[in-house]
């Protein structure tokens, strides 16, 4: 076992390798053979992946189920609104959302990560609230329910040497596609970083972490101010691609498609947010047009798997490609497995296979 | 022999009840030291107040100098004072590698980096496979560690603590709920770690088999007040220790 445990994870280090790679090519190509309709869809995914990626940071590695992200979500579309109101540059509008959201997640985290479990859930439930009541009250900024209308999709202005117009959809979809790329890239290193691993430990044990030497609250304030600025990123999207925004997308149904995103495609696994956005909206599209009761669907989906696959979906394909692997691969080692000195050989062995599974394919 | 952690007139209510009742004594530097007492004399109490814890309502305690009554634990872990825990208190899904790492990242200040990945951190991971050799657990380094044994994770317990290199560190029945096998490894363990004079051991314990093998000295805790502090042949003959354990462990 012992031997066979790297090659399992080499072969599936490059298949995984080979994936992403593919999955890149495809969305590239995607615009030349697909319709405006197809790629608005594809970019209402990748939204909801950073989204839910960030979304993901707090829940699946921290351990902090956040019902407030809608929250940071409507505070990044709405200040990229405003800014593209004014000023005509799409950089601005994003990084201004982003920061925006950032800086009200840190102002709400410093209250809100004190706590954990149900009393952070229901802070941050609260809070969530709390920013969709003003967007909803504060006419004169806000415009109320009308909400802000006729923002333009400005172009994409690169410190004043080249201009690109975004107004057509592909145009917006590249675009989408490049900011998409560079935070899954940003997020995959933050959560393989000593940061990342600090993390995981405080949702294991947050008493061991306070006696290995990591300042616990802090690491969780940061987690949360970066889930808050994914979020602000999606909504700062949202506003020039929609051209309006409403207060609906702070209301706390909003922060629920966080969690059922990241639950319908994994929570331990580094895609699963992805797999789960692409999903949600596929599942969206295609029951809209049967029946209007698209979230009674959604809903059964969601309950069968959390009842028969923990994991989510990311989760069964790892554990089905992990089967056939061990069943090509490991078989003839395992038998040769030397006993350990104390420990359960068994176990110690399954850990390995699961681990080089782990490792490679899905953190 | 220097004073290494000084305590002075400690004390910590829950409730009405003193759990711990006034209790001053001093830790020397190199001397492995024991803590016993009967159930409920706090000596877990008084071990969660020395390292951040529990806040104490009264007492001081003075490490290397530096008054560390209100210290934050991870504060005083960066201090060099670390603890194991007596029902077990691992990170369960990461490896027993990153366990060890956690610690180790964190000493060197290395834990708030976000963006270089901790794999490729040489020298972190090599000094966790130094303390995975030493802990016997270099073969299991990419196990989690729920999945190890009831034993191997007790071995990695005080692993975690040793790996933040602590000058003092407490250690809370490190050999509960385990087979004589695995209670001579942790032991030794112990003993070889103490022999190399970076860290000075203290044990809580309940086994006084394991008691009077081990430490050079020993402080009895009864009803949350030091009974007696002594050389383990001393506190054998001590008459108000053997009323207290009704003489039969004691003198055996």
């Amino acid at each position: 076992m012992k031997a066979a445990a790297p090659m399992a994870q080499a072969v599936t280090t490059s298949v995984s390798r080979i994936g992403y790679g593919l999955v890149l090519v495809v969305l590239v190509l995607l615009p030349f053979f697909s319709s405006t309709y197809t790629q608005y869809l594809v970019i209402h995914m990748m939204l909801l992946a950073i989204y839910a990626l960030g979304f993901n940071l707090l829940f699946g590695y921290t351990g902090l189920l956040s019902f407030g992200q809608a929250g940071f979500y409507g505070i990044g579309a709405y200040v990229c609104a405003g800014i593209l109101l004014r000023y005509p540059s799409v950089l601005a509008g994003v990084l201004g959302g982003v920061a925006a959201a950032a800086a009200a997640a840190f102002v709400i985290g410093v209250l809100s990560v004190r706590h954990t479990r149900i009393y952070f859930t229901m802070l941050t439930l609260a809070f969530g609230m709390l920013v969709y009541s003003v967007l909803w009250k504060w006419r004169a900024v806000t415009g109320g329910d009308d909400g802000l209308v006729g923002i333009p999709r400005a172009p994409l202005d690169l410190f004043g040497l080249v201009q690109i117009p975004l107004r057509t959809v592909t145009n917006f979809y590249f675009f989408t596609l490049a900011v998409t790329v560079i935070a899954l890239f940003l997020l995959y290193r933050i959560v393989h970083s000593p940061f990342g691993l600090s993390l995981q430990g405080i949702r294991d044990s947050e008493v061991r972490s306070h006696f290995v030497g990591v300042h616990v609250r802090k690491h969780r304030l940061l987690a949360f101010v970066v889930a808050g600025a994914y979020a602000g990123l999606a909504g700062s999207l949202l506003a020039p691609l929609e051209s309006a925004v409403t207060p609906v997308i702070s209301h706390w149904s909003n922060s629920g498609d966080a969690v059922l995103v990241t639950l319908l495609g994994g929570v331990r696994a580094f895609f699963g947010p992805v797999i789960g956005s692409v999903l949600f909206v596929l599942i969206r599209e295609l029951v809209v047009q049967i029946t209007e009761y698209w979230q009674l669907v959604m809903g059964v989906i969601v309950v069968i798997l959390v009842l028969g696959f923990r994991g989510g979906v990311a989760q069964a394909v790892v554990d089905a490609w992990q089967r056939w692997v061990v069943n090509a691969r490991a078989q003839p080692a395992h038998q040769q497995a030397p006993q350990p000195a104390f420990g359960n050989a068994a176990q110690a062995a399954h850990g390995q296979v699961q681990q080089a599974a782990e490792r490679g394919e899905s953190r | 022999m220097s004073a290494l952690l000084q305590v002075e007139g400690l004390t910590k209510y829950f409730g009405r009840f003193a759990a711990v009742d006034g209790v001053s004594l001093t830790l020397e530097e190199g001397r492995l030291t024991a803590i016993i007492g009967p159930n409920g004399a706090g000596k877990t109490t008084f071990i969660n107040l020395l390292s951040g814890f529990l806040v104490p309502d009264k007492g001081r305690v003075v490490f290397r100098g530096q008054d560390v009554t209100r210290l934050a634990p991870a504060a005083r872990v960066h201090l060099g004072l670390c603890r194991s825990f007596q029902i077990m208190t691992l990170f369960p899904d990461l490896t027993a590698e990153e366990n060890v790492l956690l610690p180790i990242l964190a000493r060197r200040g290395r834990i708030g980096r976000a963006f270089a990945p901790y794999k490729a951190d040489s020298e972190a991971r090599a000094e966790a496979a130094e303390v995975l050799r030493r802990i016997g657990l270099l073969a299991y380094r990419d196990t989690p560690a729920r999945l190890l044994s009831h034993g191997d994770q007790r071995l990695l317990e005080l692993g975690i603590a040793v790996a933040t290199r602590p000058t003092l560190c407490f250690l809370d029945e490190p050999t509960s709920g385990m087979n004589p096998q695995e209670r001579r490894a942790v032991l030794d363990l112990v003993r070889e770690l103490s022999a190399s004079k970076t860290t000075t051991f203290v044990i809580v314990e309940h086994d006084m088999d394991v008691v009077f093998s081990l430490a050079d000295y020993i402080y009895v805790l009864h009803r949350g007040q030091l009974l007696a502090g002594d050389t383990p042949d001393a506190i054998r003959r001590n008459p108000r220790v053997r009323e207290v354990y009704l003489g039969e462990e004691v003198s055996a």
